[in-house]
């Protein structure tokens, strides 16, 4: 469903690049991103959401490939990709329903079909009694969760998850993995970038790509 | 049309978002399209009241005393066939000692022994032509007829009127220009304030698969409302204004406004007009 193929992609000195990128994921794998800072693990999740695109080589995500998508298109490719972030990325100015809900309205759905689907997906995580609480009101690991819905309400071909524990307590932490590793025990190809090893352990199932300055060091 | 109306309510919830910025720019919209509103009809007025001078502007043209019955009817078949001439009338020599006796009380055979009074012809033009080109051009063609004398007209008051004229054109096209740009900027300025403040989430919108045209929509829909808003306070001011100098003030001013509902259309549609131009100059920048 997702493959690298000599993927190369460099920034500036700032910002980790790739190289080298050979890769195949499932539309059923649970993928860790493992390494340090700078390894290149988020610069492989932008590659996939095409936040970026490779300098040599392709990505090919389903249909859409980086050396043929023009730019239009580029939303549409993310409509079918759930995006996770360490630092949540909610809209502060919106209640928890507004932020998932906004997902839907992007993609055209019915405010009736919206309705029902943002209240059965925030009480399936748990959220329903917080759907009136602005992003604010809540805590770490319930933004994370208003994130997942967010990422699950449009039902995503992949999950991306980049350091979606960062800022969380181990116990939200673990709740975040586990809930991921549900995700993906429904068939949905769920990718985590993390530093954090012992989180994963907590998935014995995933498959484990190990980087370090920008190059696959280790796949298992 | 679910979307659409998801934008609108974004466009309106921006506006709100926006408080003292949207605020601001919502006064500039109203004092702006005030003064405009104002400014055009002052400047309608004193054109109608410089066109009603013009109206009384006409030209005389002495015939010879030895011109023949015939050539004078021949210069008035003229006359009647120029595009210029709106309307005129011939005087003849004693018309004119009865025009004399009746402007100044005296019998002109009474005064001279003689009538000196040549015939003429009074000739209106018809408005567009009330102007010193037309008419120079006008009384240059009609001296080539033998049968004319002399050919008078008040080209002072033409020039002064037209002088005023102008400036009146001058003064409200530039005012109206200036606070066009100064309007249009802070509009403008206003939506860029907001996008810049909403940067955060204008990259989320994009990270979850929002179009450029999804997030620019809302905005516009603010500055259009902005707009709307201001025009719509210009408009209930103007009317405020006119009916206090009708209703009111009649013994201190002798003037009555005259305003048409088209008047406020305009305005209305002239200040979203602003507001649409202003936030598509801030999205282009930034989006």
């Amino acid at each position: 469903m997702i493959n690298f193929q000599n993927v190369a992609c460099t920034f500036g000195s700032q910002d980790a690049g790739v190289k080298n990128i050979n890769l195949n994921i499932g539309e059923d794998d649970f993928v860790f991103l493992v390494g340090p800072n700078g390894a290149g693990k988020s610069t492989l999740l932008r590659l996939i959401y095409m936040d970026c695109l490779p300098d040599d080589g392709t990505v090919q995500i389903k249909n859409y490939r980086s050396d043929k998508i023009r730019e239009k298109d580029i939303p549409k490719l993310r409509r079918q990709i759930g995006m996770i972030f360490q630092d949540f990325k909610l809209l502060d100015d919106r209640n928890v329903y507004q932020n998932v809900a906004i997902s839907l309205y992007i993609s055209h759905h019915k405010t009736r079909k919206i309705k029902n689907e943002v209240h059965e997906k925030l009480n399936q995580l748990n959220l329903g009694h917080r759907v009136h609480y602005k992003p604010d009101n809540l805590s770490g690991g319930e933004k994370q969760m208003v994130a997942i819905a967010r990422a699950l309400i449009k039902d995503p071909i992949v999950i991306l998850a980049d350091e979606p524990t960062g800022d969380l307590d181990p116990r939200a932490s673990i709740e975040v993995i586990d809930q991921l590793h549900k995700i993906n025990q429904e068939n949905k190809a769920v990718i985590v970038a993390t530093h954090d090893y012992n989180l994963v352990k907590r998935v014995p199932d995933a498959r484990i790509i190990s980087l370090k300055d920008g190059e696959i060091t280790s796949m298992i | 049309m679910i979307v659409i109306w998801f934008l609108i309510k974004e466009g309106f919830k921006g506006l709100v978002r926006s408080k003292f910025a949207g605020a601001f720019t919502i006064l500039i919209v109203w004092i702006t399209l005030t003064i405009l509103g104002l400014g055009y009809i002052i400047g309608r007025d004193t054109i109608n009241a410089v066109n009603s001078l013009k109206a009384q502007f006409d030209i005389n043209i002495f015939i010879r005393e030895s011109a023949s019955q015939e050539k004078i009817q021949d210069f008035a078949d003229h006359l009647k066939s120029l595009e210029e001439v709106d309307d005129f009338n011939f005087i003849s020599k004693e018309k004119a000692a009865q025009k004399f006796q009746k402007e100044f009380g005296k019998d002109i055979y009474s005064v001279l022994d003689y009538n000196p009074l040549p015939p003429s012809f009074n000739l209106q033009l018809k408005p567009i032509y009330r102007n010193l080109a037309s008419v120079e051009s006008i009384t240059s063609d009609l001296s080539e007829f033998s049968v004319i004398d002399e050919i008078k007209y008040k080209k002072n008051f033409l020039i002064m009127l037209e002088k005023y004229q102008r400036i009146i054109l001058y003064i409200i096209t530039g005012a109206f220009l200036l606070l066009c740009f100064i309007s249009i900027i802070l509009i403008s300025n206003t939506i860029k304030m907001a996008i810049f403040s909403r940067r955060k989430t204008i990259s989320t919108l994009k990270l979850i698969g929002a179009t450029n045209n999804f997030i620019r929509a809302p905005f516009i829909i603010e500055g259009v409302l902005q707009g709307f808003l201001g025009a719509s306070l210009a408009s209930g001011m103007i009317y405020g204004l006119a009916y206090l100098l009708n209703n009111h003030l009649q013994s201190v001013v002798q003037y009555t406004v005259n305003l048409y509902l088209p008047i406020f259309i305009v305005i209305v549609g002239f200040g979203s007009l602003m507001g649409l131009l202003g936030s598509i100059r801030a999205i282009r920048k930034f989006l």
